[in-house]
C-alpha cells in the first residue's frame, strides 16, 4: 500500500495544532490526531462484491478559554485548514459556558505502543474470502450471505495537550463481519450477524468458533414457530445477546449517566447488584479491539467493575471525575464477563421452561433498565432440552433484576475480540406470544 | 466542487464514478444544565469506484485537492484489477441508467446562526424547562446539524452537485417516578439549517410543555399487557413501520440476501388501503426529511412504489442489483461519507394517506393502545420487525386512557399489514430518521395514522 501521507508524525501534527491554538488565544488546548489505512473485501453468497481501500487523516482540536470549551474536527493537516479549525474551536469556546470540570491532565508523556501488522497481504485476504464462499456453498448451501466483509486497518493515534502530555499508539487489526440468512424455497430464517476482530489475519474464516456457531445456529432456525403461550420463565443469554445486557448496565454505570442523575446504581457502590459469582470486568488487556489510550491520553488499563456481584467501580472518565468530584477510573468500556463453573449443557438441562436468546431485537432499554423486545435467532427450552427455533416471541423484564436473578454462568466463553462472554441464565422474564 | 470534477470527467475510464464529498456537522449538547459538547466538524475527501471485468474496486483519500484525484482513480482501478486477478471475473456490463445532471443546493440562503446563537437556543430550551418545571429530574438538549455536500461525475456522463442540510434538536426529559426513573424524548427541527428552524425558541415552547405533560403521564403510567392487540399507530410510528417493516425488506441487496419479499412480487401483502412509496426529491408534498435528485452512482432518482393498494410491486435498486435482477436502477445508491461506497438505501419512505379520521379510528377500538412515538426499530429478512415505543396510551371503550411505559411492538409485516383496517387522511414526516446499514444515513419517514393488530411487549 503506497503512502502519500507520513503516518508516523501524528504527535508532531497534534503538538503543532496545540501550539497554533495557544498562539491564537486558547488558555489550554489538546489535539487528537488519527491516521489509518484500511483494506476491505466485501462479499455476498456468490462473490466478492467490492475491494475497497481507504485512507483517513483526521484531527480534533479542543480549546479552553478560561473554563469554556470548544472543539473543531477536520480532515487533513494542512496548516491553513488547522488554523481555520482553531478559529472555529475558539469561537465555540467563547460562545460556551464556564465549567470548572474542563481541565486538562498534566501527567507526563506515556511510552508509545505498537501492535499488529502494518500492511496486510491483500491477495491472501481476497483468497481467504473466496475460500469461505466456496466452503459456505459446500457446508451451508441453504445460507445466503449479504453485506459481509473481511477487513484490515492500521491506525496511528496521537494525543498532545498544552501541558506537555503526549501519547502515541499504532495498531493493525483484522475484522470479519458476517450477515447470513437461511433460505429454502419460500422459507426464510431471520438474518443473523456477528463480528470478530484480531491482531493476526484469520486464515480460515469459516472455521472460526464464533463463525461456526453463527452458521450452525442459523441453519438450525428453519421451521421456527411461536411459543404456544405466554409465561414467566428463564432466559439464557448467549454470548452474542449478553452484550445487550452488558452495554445497558455499563451505560448505567457511566460517568455521564451519573452526571445526568439517571443511574439506578448511583447510590449502590459497594453493594451487591448481582449474584455472587458474577464478575463484570473492564479488560482491555484481553480484547483485540481495545484502544491503547482514552480521550485524554490515559493508558487503557484493566479495572474490576462488578466483582462477585458487588459494584466496585463506576466507569468514570477524567472529565466526569472532575464534574462529579469522584476518583477517575476509566472513560472506556472494554468489558468481559468472567466464566462460571457450570457446563452450558448442564445449565440447559436445569431449565424447566425458557428460551435460549440468540439475539435481542428490542427498544432501547430505559434509564430504569426495563427491556422489551423480540427474541431473534432463539430457541425454546422445555424440560431441560432445546426443542426448536422460535419466531414472533417477545421478552420483557429488567436488566437490574436479571443480574440479581442469575442462576447459572457457563464455563464456556466466546471471544470475538470485541468482547468475551459466557452463557448466562436468569429467571423471571416475561416471554410472550402473539 | 463540480467545476473541479468536470476537469477530470472526460478522462475517466469506463466504468468509473468520481466523488468529492464533505460532511459539515455541528453538535451542541447540554446535559443536566452543563454544556458538555460544543463541536464543529468538517470531514471530507475524494473517492472513486471502478467497475472492470465485472468487479468493483473502490478507493478514497482524505483530501479535496486536485492532486488527490489521479491517485484515487489509480487505486480504485488497481483494486478492481486485484479482484479480477484473484477471482477471474468475466466481463459484465452495468445497466443503462441515464446520467443525472444538475445543481441541487438546498440551503435557503438565510444568514447562518453563529456558534453563540446556537448555544443560546440550546440554553433557552433548557432554561424554559428548568424554570417552568422544577420537578424534572434531568434535561438533555442536543442540537445536531448535518450538511452533506457532494460533487459527482461518472464516465457515463453524470455531473451533479448537491448540498442537503438537516438540523435536529433532541430534548430528553427524565422524572423520578415511585418505581424508578422514567424518561421521554422528542425531536424538533428537520430539513434545513439551524437558521431555518431555530430563529424563535418561543414557538417551540408549546411543544416542550406538551412533552413535559407526556412525561408526567408516563411516570404515572402502566405497563402494557403482553400479546396481540388492536392498536392505532400514529403517523410517527407509521413512518418507521414504512421504513423498517417494508422498506428494508424491499431493498434489492437484502432481497438477494434472502428477504422473503423476493417471493411475493405481485402478491397481496397488505390491506388494499395500503400504498407505500419510496420518494425521490423531497417527496410528493415537498415535506420529505431528505432531498435526493441524483444518487451516488449518477442515476437520476425516481419514485418507487413498493406496495400499491396492498400489492407488492417492486424493489429498491442500485446498478449492480438491477443488473442481477434484470431491472432498472431506481436511484437508491447512497454513500454517507467520502470513504463510503454507495449502498442500496431508502430515501423518503411513506405510507400514503387514506380517508379515515384519527378520532374515529380511536373511537373504534374497544380495548387496545394508541402509540404516538417510536424510539428505535429493526427489520428482518422474514419481514418480522420491531419498534420501541417511547410514548403511548391505552384505549378503553374508544377513549384515550392512561399512558403506558416504554414497550416494544412487533409483527410479521406481510401478516400485520393485512390487518390494517383504517388509514387516516392526514400525514406527517418525522424529522430525525437516521438509518444504520453498515453506514449511517439520514432518511425521511412519513405516514398517516393506521389502525392494525400487532404484538405488544409487556409484563
Amino acid at each position: 500500500m503506497a503512502l502519500t501521507i507520513d503516518p508516523t508524525v501524528g504527535v508532531e501534527v497534534a503538538s503543532d495544532a496545540v501550539a497554533r491554538a495557544m498562539r491564537a488565544g486558547a488558555h489550554a488546548a489538546k489535539a487528537v490526531h488519527g491516521y489509518s489505512e484500511g483494506f476491505e473485501v466485501s462479499f455476498d453468497t456468490n462473490d466478492v462484491t467490492l475491494v475497497r481501500s481507504t485512507v483517513s487523516d483526521d484531527l480534533s482540536i479542543t480549546v479552553h478559554v478560561d473554563t469554556c470549551e470548544g472543539t473543531a474536527q477536520l480532515t487533513g493537516r494542512d496548516h491553513d485548514a488547522v488554523d481555520r479549525a482553531v478559529a472555529e474551536a475558539l469561537e465555540a469556546a467563547r460562545a460556551g459556558q464556564p465549567d470548572p470540570a474542563n481541565v486538562l491532565p498534566e501527567e507526563p508523556a506515556e511510552p508509545a505502543t505498537s501492535s499488529g501488522d502494518e500492511v496486510p497481504d491483500e491477495e491472501a485476504m481476497v483468497d481467504a474470502v473466496l475460500q469461505h464462499i466456496e466452503r459456505m456453498k459446500a457446508d451451508y448451501p441453504m445460507l445466503l450471505s449479504d453485506s459481509s466483509s473481511y477487513a484490515f486497518s492500521c491506525s496511528w493515534s496521537s494525543y498532545a495537550n498544552s501541558h506537555g502530555r503526549v501519547q502515541h499508539a499504532r495498531r493493525g487489526a483484522y475484522g470479519l463481519s458476517l450477515l447470513v440468512t437461511g433460505k429454502d424455497g419460500d422459507q426464510a430464517t431471520s438474518f443473523n450477524y456477528g463480528g470478530m476482530m484480531g491482531l493476526a489475519p484469520f486464515p480460515d474464516l469459516t472455521s472460526l468458533p464464533p463463525v461456526r456457531r453463527l452458521l450452525d445456529d442459523t441453519a438450525a432456525s428453519f421451521d421456527a414457530t411461536p411459543i404456544p403461550s405466554t409465561f414467566v420463565g428463564d432466559l439464557i443469554f448467549t454470548p452474542e445477546s449478553l452484550g445487550d445486557l452488558v452495554s445497558s448496565v455499563a451505560s448505567a454505570l457511566s460517568g455521564v449517566t451519573l452526571i445526568r442523575k439517571a443511574s439506578p446504581y448511583a447510590e449502590r457502590l459497594g453493594e451487591a447488584v448481582a449474584v455472587p459469582g458474577f464478575h463484570l470486568l473492564h479488560r482491555p488487556s484481553a480484547l483485540a479491539s481495545a484502544p491503547a489510550f482514552d480521550g485524554e491520553g490515559f493508558p487503557n488499563v484493566d479495572l474490576d467493575v462488578i466483582r462477585d456481584g458487588v459494584l466496585e467501580h463506576f466507569l468514570i472518565s477524567w472529565y466526569a471525575a472532575h464534574k462529579l468530584g469522584r476518583p477517575m477510573t476509566t472513560g472506556l468500556t472494554d468489558l468481559v464477563v468472567a466464566p462460571g463453573a457450570e457446563a452450558l449443557d448442564d445449565i440447559i438441562a436445569s431449565t424447566e421452561r425458557g428460551i435460549l436468546l440468540g439475539r435481542f431485537s428490542g427498544g432501547q432499554p430505559n434509564q430504569n433498565l426495563d427491556f422489551s423486545g423480540v427474541a431473534k435467532n432463539s430457541f425454546s427450552i422445555e424440560g431441560g432440552k432445546v426443542v426448536g427455533p422460535i419466531t414472533e416471541t417477545m421478552i420483557a423484564g429488567n436488566f437490574q433484576t436479571a443480574l440479581q436473578q442469575i442462576r447459572g454462568i457457563s464455563r464456556e466463553t466466546i471471544d470475538t475480540g470485541y468482547s468475551c462472554y459466557p452463557w448466562v441464565a436468569t429467571t423471571g422474564v416475561t416471554i410472550s406470544t402473539k | 466542487m463540480l467545476d473541479q470534477l468536470e476537469r477530470h470527467a472526460g478522462h475517466l475510464a469506463p466504468y468509473t464514478e468520481l466523488r468529492l464529498h464533505r460532511n459539515h456537522q455541528a453538535t451542541i449538547a447540554m446535559v443536566g444544565g452543563t454544556l458538555m459538547v460544543n463541536r464543529a466538524r468538517s470531514m471530507g475527501g475524494v473517492s472513486a469506484r471502478s467497475y472492470k471485468h465485472g468487479a468493483f474496486g473502490f478507493a478514497s483519500l482524505p483530501s479535496l485537492s486536485d492532486d488527490a484525484v489521479p491517485e484515487v482513480l489509480e487505486r480504485a482501478s488497481r483494486n478492481a484489477d486485484l479482484l479480477q486477478r484473484r477471482a477471474g471475473r468475466s466481463e459484465r456490463d452495468l445497466p443503462e441508467a441515464g446520467a443525472g445532471t444538475g445543481v441541487f443546493d438546498h440551503r435557503t440562503g438565510l444568514p447562518p446562526l453563529s456558534s453563540k446563537e446556537q448555544v443560546e437556543v440550546v440554553r433557552a430550551i433548557d432554561d424554559h424547562l428548568r424554570s417552568t418545571y422544577p420537578d424534572i429530574l434531568n434535561i438533555d438538549v442536543t442540537l445536531s446539524s448535518l450538511g452533506i455536500e457532494k460533487g459527482l461525475v461518472t464516465s457515463t456522463g453524470a455531473a451533479t452537485y448537491s448540498y442537503v442540510p438537516r438540523c435536529i434538536v433532541y430534548v430528553d426529559l427524565s422524572f423520578q417516578a415511585d418505581d424508578g426513573i422514567v424518561d421521554i424524548y422528542d425531536v424538533f427541527g428537520g430539513f434545513g439549517e439551524a437558521q431555518d428552524h431555530l430563529g424563535d425558541v418561543d414557538r417551540m415552547k408549546p411543544s416542550l410543555d406538551a412533552l413535559y405533560r407526556e412525561l408526567r403521564e408516563k411516570a404515572a403510567g402502566i405497563y402494557c399487557e403482553p400479546g396481540e392487540h388492536d392498536v392505532i399507530l400514529d403517523s410517527d410510528v407509521a413512518g418507521i413501520l414504512a421504513h423498517e417493516a417494508i422498506g428494508h425488506t424491499c431493498e434489492a441487496d437484502l432481497v438477494l440476501g434472502g428477504s422473503v419479499a423476493g417471493d411475493h412480487v405481485g402478491d397481496l401483502v397488505a390491506s388494499e388501503k395500503v400504498t407505500l412509496v419510496d420518494f425521490a426529491g423531497r417527496a410528493f408534498d415537498g415535506g420529505g426529511g431528505i432531498a435526493i435528485d441524483v444518487d451516488d452512482e449518477g442515476t437520476p432518482c425516481r419514485d418507487v412504489t413498493l406496495i400499491e393498494k396492498g400489492v407488492l410491486k417492486g424493489f429498491l435498486h442500485n446498478k449492480e442489483t438491477a443488473r442481477i435482477m434484470d431491472e432498472e436502477p431506481t436511484g437508491n445508491a447512497r454513500a454517507f461519507a467520502y470513504d463510503d461506497e454507495p449502498l442500496v438505501r431508502m430515501r423518503n419512505t411513506a405510507i400514503m394517506p387514506g380517508t379515515d379520521r384519527l378520532d374515529d379510528m380511536i373511537a373504534s377500538v374497544d380495548r387496545g393502545y394508541y402509540f404516538k412515538r417510536s424510539t428505535n426499530g429493526q427489520a428482518d429478512s422474514t419481514s418480522e420487525f420491531m419498534f420501541g415505543i417511547g410514548c403511548g396510551y391505552e384505549i378503553v371503550d374508544g377513549k384515550i386512557g392512561r399512558a403506558v411505559r416504554d414497550t416494544t411492538i412487533a409483527g410479521v409485516a406481510f401478516d400485520m399489514l393485512k390487518t390494517i383496517t383504517h388509514v387516516s387522511d392526514d400525514m406527517t414526516w418525522s424529522h430525525g430518521g437516521m438509518c444504520g446499514k453498515k453506514q449511517p444515513m439520514p432518511v425521511g419517514m412519513g405516514g398517516p395514522a393506521v389502525k392494525c393488530r400487532i404484538g405488544v411487549g409487556g409484563r
